[in-house]
Formats: C-alpha cells, sequence, structure tokens
C-alpha cells in the first residue's frame, strides 16, 4: 500500500517535471519571435523606415484580415498546398523508385548514376524557360519544377541509403528464403528507411523552395505570386503576410512529416 | 527483467536430416590472392546427431557450416542434406548467427514470424517463443531485451521454419558465461524435441564437450580434418564429470595447450 503511494507521488513529480521541461521548451522557443516583434513595431514606428519599407505589425495584421474579407487569401494558400503537395509527391515517388534502382543494381547505378548526376549539376531553375516553352503556363510547368526540386534530395539519400544497409541484415533474410521484391520490402527498405525519411524532409523543403520560384515567374494565383503583386503594388504588408503565411507552412509540413518519421520509426 | 521459466518443449513431427560433404574445397579470390580456406573436406552427419565444428579461429568452420547452409557455395566438391544437392538457400536448414541479427524495427514474435517461412500460425509461434523462455516478451522490440533474451529468440527464429538441420554459429561467444551454460542446456532440450539435427561452430573446448556426439577438430586454414571425436558419455551430462576430463586434456593439447 504505502509503496503503492511511493510509486504514485514519484510518477506524479515525474508529470510535473515533463511540465516545466515543456513549458520551458516553449518559452525559449518563443523568446526570440516576440523579441523580433518588438523590434519590429520599435523600429517601424520611430520613424527610421517609411511604412512602405517596413509596416508595423498591426498593419500587416490588418492586410491579412483585409484579404480575408474579399476572401482571396485561402484561394492562395490552397492552390500552393495543393501545388506544392502534388509536386512533392510526384517527385519523391520518382525518387524513390529510381533511388532504389540506383541502391539496388550495380547495373543500373552505372547506367544511370553519371546522366542523373550532369542533369543534377543544372541549376534547377535554368530548366524554368524550357519548361514553359514545353507545357505552356498553367499547372503542369509549376507541378514538374517543384517535382524536380524534391526528387534530387530522396533519389540521392534512398540511393545511398539502400546501398549501406547492413550486408549481416540482409543475410538474415537470404537464411530465410527472402529473395528480390520481398527482399527489398521486408529487409532492405526498413532497415534504411531513417535515412530515406531524412530525403524526404530535404525533399519537401527544396518543394517549397520551388514552389516560390514557380509561381513568382507564371503564375496568377497563389503565396509565390501574392509576393510579387504586393511588390508591384507597393504593398508591402501583404509581402510581409505571403512571407510569413510561407515561414508558417513550411514550418507546419515539416511538423507533420515529422510525425510520420516518428511513428514509422518507433524502433530506433 | 526476469526470464520465463523455459516452458516444456513442443513435440515435432520433423525428421532430422543428414548431411554429407564429398571431396569439398573452397577457396576465395585467385591467382596469387587465392586464399584455401577449406581443402578436402569428407564429413557424413547423422540424422538427429549434435556435431560441434571446433578450430582455431580462421580454421574455416564457419565457412563450412554455411556451405551446409547454402548461404556460399563450394568451389569444388558435393554438399547433400538428405542426399540432395545443396544449390542454396532452402528450408532445411536453420541458421543461427553469432550475434542474435534481429530485425530491429520487428518486435520478437515477427522476428521469429520471418524465420517461420509461413510454417507456423501466430499461435505457434507464440508457444515457441514460451518454449525459449520468452513468453511474455514476444511485443517487446530487439532493443528493449538482453543480449541473452536476444539470443534465445535467435535461436526459435532458427527452429522456427522446422528445420532438418540447424546450423549454429558461435551461437554463445558473445554472451556472459552464466547465460552461455544455460543457452546450451536450452539448446539440448528444443532440439531434442524438434528432432532436428544440430550442428554447431564454437571455439569453446568446454562447450564441445557439454554438447556434443562427435567433435570434428579443424586444423589450420586449408588444411581440412584434423580429426573427429567420438564422445560417449551420457546426457545429461555434468559438466564437471571426471569422465571428460582425459578428452577435454587430449582437445587442449591440439591447440598447443598443455595443462
Amino acid at each position: 500500500m504505502s509503496e503503492f503511494r511511493v510509486e504514485q507521488q514519484s510518477t506524479r513529480r515525474q508529470g510535473r517535471a515533463a511540465l516545466i521541461g515543456k513549458s520551458r521548451q516553449v518559452f525559449l522557443g518563443a523568446m526570440l519571435p516576440i523579441l523580433i516583434l518588438a523590434l519590429w513595431q520599435v523600429l517601424s514606428s520611430s520613424g527610421a523606415f517609411s511604412v512602405s519599407q517596413l509596416p508595423p505589425p498591426a498593419e500587416v495584421v490588418s492586410g491579412a484580415l483585409g484579404l480575408i474579407e474579399r476572401g482571396t487569401l485561402w484561394g492562395h494558400i490552397a492552390i500552393s498546398l495543393q501545388r506544392v503537395f502534388a509536386g512533392f509527391a510526384l517527385g519523391a515517388a520518382l525518387g524513390i523508385a529510381l533511388g532504389s534502382a540506383v541502391g539496388l543494381s550495380k547495373f543500373v547505378s552505372q547506367l544511370l548514376q553519371p546522366t542523373i548526376g550532369a542533369l543534377r549539376a543544372v541549376p534547377s531553375l535554368a530548366w524554368v524557360p524550357l519548361l514553359l516553352i514545353w507545357m505552356g503556363i498553367y499547372e503542369e510547368p509549376k507541378i514538374t519544377l517543384i517535382a524536380i526540386g524534391a526528387f534530387f534530395p530522396v533519389f540521392t539519400t534512398v540511393a545511398s541509403g539502400l546501398a549501406a544497409v547492413d550486408r549481416n541484415l540482409i543475410e538474415v533474410g537470404r537464411a530465410y528464403g527472402l529473395k528480390s521484391i520481398k527482399l527489398v520490402t521486408r529487409i532492405l527498405l526498413p532497415a534504411s528507411s531513417p535515412i530515406i525519411f531524412s530525403g524526404l524532409r530535404l525533399g519537401l523543403a527544396q518543394a517549397w523552395l520551388f514552389l516560390v520560384a514557380a509561381e513568382l515567374i507564371a503564375s496568377s494565383k497563389g503565396l509565390g505570386f501574392l509576393l510579387l503583386d504586393s511588390q508591384n503594388t507597393a504593398r508591402t504588408d501583404v509581402l510581409f503576410v505571403a512571407i510569413i503565411l510561407l515561414a508558417l507552412l513550411g514550418k507546419l509540413s515539416d511538423v507533420v512529416i515529422t510525425q510520420v518519421e516518428k511513428r514509422a520509426l518507433r524502433w530506433i | 527483467m526476469a526470464i520465463a521459466e523455459p516452458r516444456k518443449p513442443e513435440a515435432s513431427n520433423v525428421l532430422a536430416a543428414s548431411v554429407k560433404m564429398t571431396g569439398v574445397n573452397k577457396h576465395f579470390g585467385s591467382g596469387l590472392k587465392r586464399v584455401d580456406v577449406l581443402r578436402d573436406i569428407n564429413l557424413e552427419i547423422q540424422a538427429g546427431e549434435v556435431l560441434v565444428l571446433l578450430g582455431p579461429s580462421g580454421c574455416g568452420k564457419s565457412t563450412l557450416l554455411r556451405l551446409i547452409a547454402g548461404l556460399d557455395s563450394p568451389s569444388e566438391g558435393l554438399v547433400t542434406v538428405d542426399h540432395e544437392q545443396v544449390t542454396g538457400v532452402d528450408e532445411r536448414c536453420g541458421f543461427v548467427f553469432q550475434d542474435p541479427r534481429l530485425l530491429p524495427w520487428l518486435n520478437l514474435q515477427d522476428n521469429v514470424a520471418i524465420g517461420a517461412r509461413s510454417k507456423r500460425n501466430q499461435q505457434e509461434i507464440l508457444e515457441l517463443l514460451a518454449t525459449v523462455g520468452l513468453g511474455g516478451f514476444e511485443k517487446h522490440l530487439p532493443r528493449q531485451v538482453s543480449g541473452g533474451m536476444a539470443q534465445r529468440a535467435a535461436l526459435a527464429r532458427g527452429l522456427a521454419g522446422h528445420p532438418g538441420v540447424l546450423l549454429l554459429d558461435e551461437p554463445f561467444a558473445a554472451l556472459d558465461a552464466l547465460t552461455r551454460l544455460r543457452m546450451q542446456d536450452l539448446l539440448l532440450d528444443v532440439t531434442r524435441a524438434s528432432g532436428a539435427t544440430v550442428v554447431l561452430v564454437t571455439h569453446d573446448i568446454d562447450e564441445a564437450l557439454h554438447l556434443a556426439d562427435r567433435i570434428v577438430v579443424l586444423a589450420d586454414r586449408g588444411r581440412g580434418i584434423d580429426e573427429i571425436v567420438k564422445v560417449n558419455h551420457p546426457r545429461p551430462r555434468d559438466r564437471s564429470h571426471p569422465g571428460l576430463a582425459p578428452l577435454r586434456t587430449e582437445l587442449l593439447s591440439k591447440f598447443g595447450i598443455h595443462p
């Protein structure tokens, strides 16, 4: 009985310690944004910058509210999210498929590596004019560009991850009769999943980068377009809204993939 | 964490398989870099026998085991299991490695299921885990259990596919002394119940004396079989039985140690 109470107490104490740790983490993480916000407020109201250079935070909020009132903000966010998702899915799928082939087969590796290495050396934005000529100015060239951006980090990490799987684990699979596809799905892919996930995260970050590039070049909707449009119309407040939204959405998508990763890699 | 008392081993209907090696040579590399690992091995292993391969490190005992398993193929000569040639990995053999080599992303139950090659349902896998003393640990991940428990799971995985021959490559070398003794007895219990022929590689003379019906002593690398010693001693064996002492002395002197 008393033992039980001791245990209960200690778990309560542990719970409190965890809570303190958590709030400390939140506090530390929030400190810098709050400082930046305060600095921003001070600088913008001190008269050192004009409103068109640095609008005060309140004006950025009202800029965002204005966009919401006109009903255009959700449209911009939705189309950008859709493009990032489609482009990332396409690029990551291709990256996993080709990366697996290169990582698993010496023949395919020798066949493809030089070409892919050369393509990779092309700065990805150099593809833009060609994509526009080939695919027009609608969704296809944008999604393709984002897919190109997402492809390379995924491809590289999958290829090197599969090639580096512990030979001993592969031998276990062989000793118990796993061959070809089953050996890949049951041994090689799970064994290299940690590195594949880090490739996916890099690919996702690249996808956001290329989204902005694609939307800056040719579009009439999306957060990248909002950036360009606000610059042209001298709406610096809206420009800030777009930048902050890109930061939030990029972070949010990274949190989502991190959660998936945590679940998938619980065994580590 | 206490390990559950091993449950009474299940009975099995699997027939032990015999192994025969005829004129087997194995070398790696070619030309000047050629290394002969095994030369002119002729060996017959009876069905149901416990055969221990003993020898200094680098003598090729692991390679011999891998040839039986089909993990490697001989450069010359013939390896048969139950009079059928071994041409690659097949389900007649189960293999236990020196390290447990469990797949870290699977729990113990799913790891054993890999070895079962779909020949056991989940209930039978749970029973097998209980047999090796891992009842209640089915859902644990490999990183959550001790080295000895992981090796018990590896032993269960080796037996899960109802093999005719169980091959073990220095399976207890990495365990602490007490766990090693316990595992040796467990091995005898479960293999007697499963009926499998056992071929075990070790460099531990006491382990060989405790387990073996016959001990095959391999000479230095590439020189083949030195001697085959029959251990005529009733089981269960008392580790300190004076009857085993002369044999121990004889084996020790083979490796250049004179007590």
